[in-house]
């Protein structure tokens, strides 16, 4: 059965506020938030969130190191429903996003945990973008990063990273987050992000210069 | 579970899944309830925090240091009995726990630990305080004191400090309508009956000696007689009791001029006895039991130097 055809659009009588009763909405106008309500009234409406959040929670996966396509379908398969399950403890405080991303992100430590294996590598999508921010309040450093470090390099150095420096590195330079949203997703204080974000980029630029050095 | 060869899409996979293990959001008062649980808990853990400060605040308040001279040689021997070994681990113990409990709210985790830790202290100290003028840190420490033999409430340490009539301390009462001449009737914590000489109290000794209520003596034991034991000073058995700083000025200024009274006085006598007999056989007079207790030597060299 096709539920996601289903629920493109939906009728639902005054869940939202200032929305004519009966009216019909086209769910992707709606924000994260809003659908919300909408999927606790009709689940089909969570084939909308999934479909907003499966590509870059793959991805993210991606970069957890969750490598072979069969546990990432599992495991995502498993944070969606974990997802739905919980629908009514989204705190409206946070960002939809931050809140998926924090489950996603307990899943995988769970799920290694779990497999007993260690991450198989971090994929680096976008190499020149963290080649570009690692230099910033580092201008010694900065003549030491050119276009011969290749996304090879920066993978093995983020695999020897401590865990708590390479995933506040992930979310912050591979998945943009803001710090207030890493925060939401680690469940970690901002001040703490901001040190974590400091120190592993020190610690990462150290690594890289080790490994070209080599 | 192999589904990527499936045609459907991911989302209808998920909501198959949904549909046929019934799978329904979990009800929102579970949540409301778990994380409120947390705040109470959290709560909990300051109002113990408050109450292991209000027993701690009993001890310190009524740590001896307005006699401290009558008990110990320093400052430093008496700090040592008065750190609370028990609390302060119970004490330390709550505050983690309010940390963990805080932390694992649905928004506590935004707060830096020391904020946390730093609240958690503030607020159990205030409330310990106010809990503290209540009288609940002596009514705690008095229980915990009876179920725990072990357990060295303020009370047992304050009779221990005081039950060592060869240290010349005495803690007990005196026995009403007893006295015959300056010697009084009196009947220490262990239960044992003294005959108390009171010729050297001062009017406020005596007075707070005939009360009837437990009293702390600090004296002279006399061996070559038996129980009986020369009354320097009478303070009252102030545990339990609140007792702001005011009080143990007063109670500390009070002993201080008691005790080196008998100091004065006997400087003197010993003077006017020295000039009366010098030259005669040279031996010096005793200055009397009050002067010679290791209280009033303290006394004189700490302060009268």
């Amino acid at each position: 059965m096709a539920h996601s055809a289903q629920a493109a659009h939906w009728r639902f009588p005054g869940i939202l506020q200032g929305m004519e009763a009966s009216s019909a909405v086209r769910l992707s106008d709606l924000s994260d938030e809003a659908l919300i309500p909408c999927v606790l009234a009709d689940k089909t409406c969570f084939a909308e969130l999934v479909g907003r959040y499966e590509q870059p929670l793959m991805r993210y996966l991606n970069r957890l190191g969750v490598r072979s396509a069969e546990d990432q379908e599992d495991l995502l398969q498993e944070i969606f429903i974990k997802v739905y399950r919980n629908l009514n403890s989204f705190d409206q405080s946070l960002k939809f996003s931050s809140w998926i991303y924090r489950i996603a992100h307990n899943e995988t430590m769970s799920w290694y945990r779990k497999v007993r294996v260690r991450p198989e590598g971090y994929l680096v999508a976008d190499p020149e973008e963290l080649m570009r921010l690692i230099p910033a309040g580092e201008p010694s450093a900065d003549a030491q990063f050119d276009a011969t470090v290749d996304s090879q390099l920066v993978n093995d150095a983020l695999q020897a990273l401590p865990e708590k420096y390479r995933t506040v590195l992930i979310l912050r330079f591979f998945e943009h987050k803001e710090y207030e949203e890493i925060s939401d997703i680690l469940r970690i204080p901002v001040g703490t992000v901001g040190t974590l974000v400091y120190r592993g980029k020190q610690r990462l630029a150290a690594l890289l210069s080790e490994k070209m050095d080599v | 579970m192999n589904t990527l060869n499936s045609p459907q899409t991911r989302a209808d996979r998920i909501l198959d899944t949904i549909e046929r293990d019934a799978i329904c959001p979990r009800s929102r008062y579970l949540f409301l309830c778990q994380n409120s649980l947390l705040w109470l808990a959290w709560v909990l853990s300051i109002a113990l925090g408050a109450v292991t400060i209000a027993v701690l605040n009993t001890g310190l308040m009524h740590g001896m240091y307005g006699l401290f001279e009558a008990t110990h040689d320093s400052w430093m021997g008496l700090t040592l009995v008065l750190v609370p070994y028990v609390w302060l681990p119970v004490f330390a113990f709550l505050v983690l726990l309010s940390l963990y409990n805080m932390r694992h709210t649905a928004t506590g985790y935004r707060y830096p630990a020391w904020q946390v830790v730093g609240s958690s202290v503030l607020l159990s100290l205030f409330f310990g305080i106010v809990l503290y003028w209540l009288g609940l840190g002596h009514a705690v420490d008095k229980m915990v004191g009876s179920a725990m033999p072990m357990y060295p409430s303020q009370e047992r340490i304050e009779e221990k400090l005081w039950q060592q009539p060869v240290q010349g301390r005495l803690v007990g009462a005196y026995v009403p309508e007893s006295r015959q001449g300056s010697i009084v009737r009196f009947v220490d914590a262990a239960g044992a009956a003294w005959e108390v000489e009171t010729a050297d109290l001062a009017p406020t000794d005596l007075s707070i000696l005939e009360t009837g209520q437990r009293v702390r003596v600090l004296g002279v034991l006399k061996p070559e007689q038996f129980a009986h034991f020369h009354a320097c000073g009478v303070f009252p058995w102030l545990v339990g009791l609140p007792m702001p700083l005011s009080a143990l000025n007063e109670e500390r200024e009070a002993f201080i001029e008691r005790v080196y009274e008998h100091r004065r006085v006997a400087v003197e006598r010993l003077a006017t006895l020295e000039a009366e007999t010098y030259g005669q056989n040279g031996a010096k007079p005793p200055m009397g039991d009050c002067a010679e207790t290791p209280a009033a030597k303290r006394i004189e060299a700490m302060y009268m130097q």
